[in-house]
């Protein structure tokens, strides 16, 4: 476990100005939003936010009201490029995926009805060029990523989260 | 008419099942490991019904089967009533959840209109949005009187998914968590039981918080107005099992083995109770008590100890990580790029599995090639060989690589017995929860 830091990387301070500066209309939180994004998700999940950060990125940890734990991972430049997901129910996805929602859902519905692509009930696996999605689990117990690969920062693995 | 029709095949399937063990030529899948092996043949009695895997209730054409789901037969009866009755043929069997829930569409409204509307404690009817991964079925939780084969529970909390009165007032907290999957066509299923570790499908926390996400209050009829709030376990969807009279201790899901390339469709049985009567002993199996919160085990999988696994009949592959198995690279009739494993011949893999009481059990599976057997054998809806990849997992379990699952979907449970006792249970075997096979 890693631990967490005490000292805000710069592209959180930056995130930090462009919160004050849009704290009157704060976005939908979301893969692909800037940083100050994760305000507007920590309230309507009424959930807690933590920070830390680790090399190439930093993690907003949300715990939301139902105790499922979100993780924002945002890239220097103060991109939301992945979040991931555990706890006893799932998160709202259509908050947490923003604007690439509607593709999740259109791929996970195209699966559904095609046989060598269903998946059931507990397990999800979304692969297009733009969104992965890898998500399971059972009830009492749901875990996830997803993330948008043009988004990586250079240098960095999916592999490389934590 | 249907319906009866599928009783019919069922009861066909179970005697081919009782001539031949499985039938074809083919030879089955070797050594499983450490399991009790090859089931024996499904035999009628009061706590068994009959179990199928086949292409499901959606099937019009080949593209569109299902794929290693397995279904029973199920009768809801208007609660006290013992005539006003309509048996459900294609209910999904699953490990994964707990409780019984039904498509609306397929009650007749003489059943509909007589089941029993639970209420919150704001005096509004209590509506379920249940969450699987994949997406989420909202409707209200309604009380039933439930039959299967010779067992019978009265006063079950199940859920009525898509029931026509609630559809105009889904919150936006419900269906952001997923696609919706209220419909046979959506849900592939005309319902589901859950019959995993737990008997309530929720458990306290949708018992004290009232921001759970699953459970609403809701107006009757309305178009907006559904709050959260907590339910008490007592009123939350429940699995049937636990209300029969003795067999209300877990289940058995048995399937027979499969031959390497799939079969069109395979019977076996779900057996109810463990250790309450002469069928459902535990025999030899191994006892892997679960996790109290979770119901998952450890597994051991190439070095790395993953310790939210779980036996999912309501997965169809065995879904893990290992990036060093070639995935397709897309699947079946589709184009769409795939996450089933492709390895050029069929892998035979080991897990060690690790129940938290500490007994260990080791296991082998067989990954084949997903692409050459959705081709070579379109009608084939059971297969033992389905792997797929979940994933790197490191990046999203919570602390590290130990907080990662092994699935092991289906495909585990052909030529087994795999026992689940639910939580709080007294079994032959110990306290549930746990899985033993």
């Amino acid at each position: 476990m890693k631990a967490f830091s005490s000292t805000l990387p710069v592209a959180l301070a930056l995130g930090a100005l462009l919160l004050v500066g849009e704290a009157m209309a704060p976005a939908k939180a979301a893969l692909g939003d800037r940083v100050a994004s994760v305000q507007a998700d920590r309230a309507s999940m009424k959930g807690q936010l933590r920070t830390r950060s680790a090399p190439g990125y930093s993690v907003q940890e949300i715990t939301s009201a139902s105790g499922t734990v979100v993780r924002e991972y945002v890239s220097p430049a103060g991109v939301v490029f992945a979040v991931s997901w555990n706890g006893p129910a799932m998160p709202n996805l259509q908050q947490t995926l923003g604007t690439y929602f509607a593709q999740y859902q259109t791929s996970v519905r195209s699966r559904r009805t095609t046989r060598g692509l269903r998946q059931g009930h507990n397990h999800v696996e979304v692969h297009t060029p733009s969104l992965i999605v890898h998500a399971g689990g059972h009830m009492r117990e749901y875990f996830g990523l997803a993330y948008a690969p043009s988004l990586l920062p250079p240098n960095l693995s999916i592999s490389d989260l934590h | 008419m249907r319906k009866l029709i599928f009783v019919g095949l069922a009861q066909a399937l179970l005697l081919l099942g009782g001539c031949g063990g499985g039938g074809s030529g083919v030879a089955p899948v070797g050594s499983k490991g450490g399991g009790s092996g090859t089931p024996p043949p499904p035999v009628p009695a009061s706590n068994v019904v009959a179990m199928t895997v086949d292409a499901g209730p959606n099937a019009t054409s080949t593209s569109s089967y299902d794929v290693d789901t397995p279904f029973i037969t199920v009768t809801v009866c208007a609660p006290g009533s013992t005539t006003n009755c309509q048996q459900i043929d294609h209910v999904e069997v699953d490990t994964g959840s707990f409780g019984l829930r039904l498509i609306s569409s397929v009650l007749t409204p003489s059943v509909a209109s007589a089941l029993r509307q639970e209420l919150s404690t704001t005096g509004n009817p209590l509506v379920e949005c249940t969450q699987f991964i994949d997406g989420f079925s909202w409707g209200p939780v309604k009380v039933a009187d439930v039959r299967i084969a010779g067992e019978s529970a009265s006063s079950v909390p199940m859920q009525v998914i898509g029931d026509p009165s609630f559809q105009n007032e889904i919150p936006a907290a419900c269906s952001g968590t997923g696609p919706e999957e209220d419909t046979v066509k959506e849900f592939g299923a005309n319902g589901i039981l859950g019959v995993g570790p737990f008997g309530d499908d929720c458990g306290a926390g949708c018992a004290s918080k009232p921001d759970n996400t699953f459970y609403y209050t809701c107006p009757a009829n309305g178009t907006s107005g559904c709050g959260g709030i907590a339910a008490a376990e007592a009123d939350q969807v429940t699995n049937p099992v636990v209300f029969f009279a003795t067999d209300n201790n877990g289940v058995i899901v048995q399937l027979p083995s499969v031959p390497e390339a799939g079969t069109p469709t395979t019977a076996g049985s779900l057996i109810f109770g463990i250790g309450t009567e002469g069928n459902n002993g535990l025999n030899n199996a191994i006892v892997l008590t679960a996790d109290p919160n979770t119901g998952d085990i450890t597994t051991t999988y190439k070095n790395a100890s993953l310790s939210r696994s779980f036996f999912d009949t309501g997965s169809n592959a065995f879904y893990f990580d290992d990036s060093s198995i070639p995935t397709c690279p897309t699947s079946g009739t589709s184009t769409v790029k795939s996450s089933w494993f492709c390895p050029t011949s069929t892998l035979s893999l080991t897990a060690t599995n690790t129940g938290r009481n500490g007994t260990v059990s080791n296991v082998t599976f067989e990954v084949a090639n997903a692409d050459t057997l959705f081709k070579s054998s379109p009608v084939n809806t059971a297969f033992d060989n389905l792997g797929a990849n979940a994933g790197n997992q490191s990046s999203f379990c919570p602390n590290s690589v130990a907080d990662c699952a092994f699935d092991f979907g289906l495909p585990f449970f052909f030529g087994r017995s795999v026992y689940v006792a639910i939580a709080g249970a007294n079994t032959s075997g110990g306290p549930g929860p746990y899985f033993a096979y």
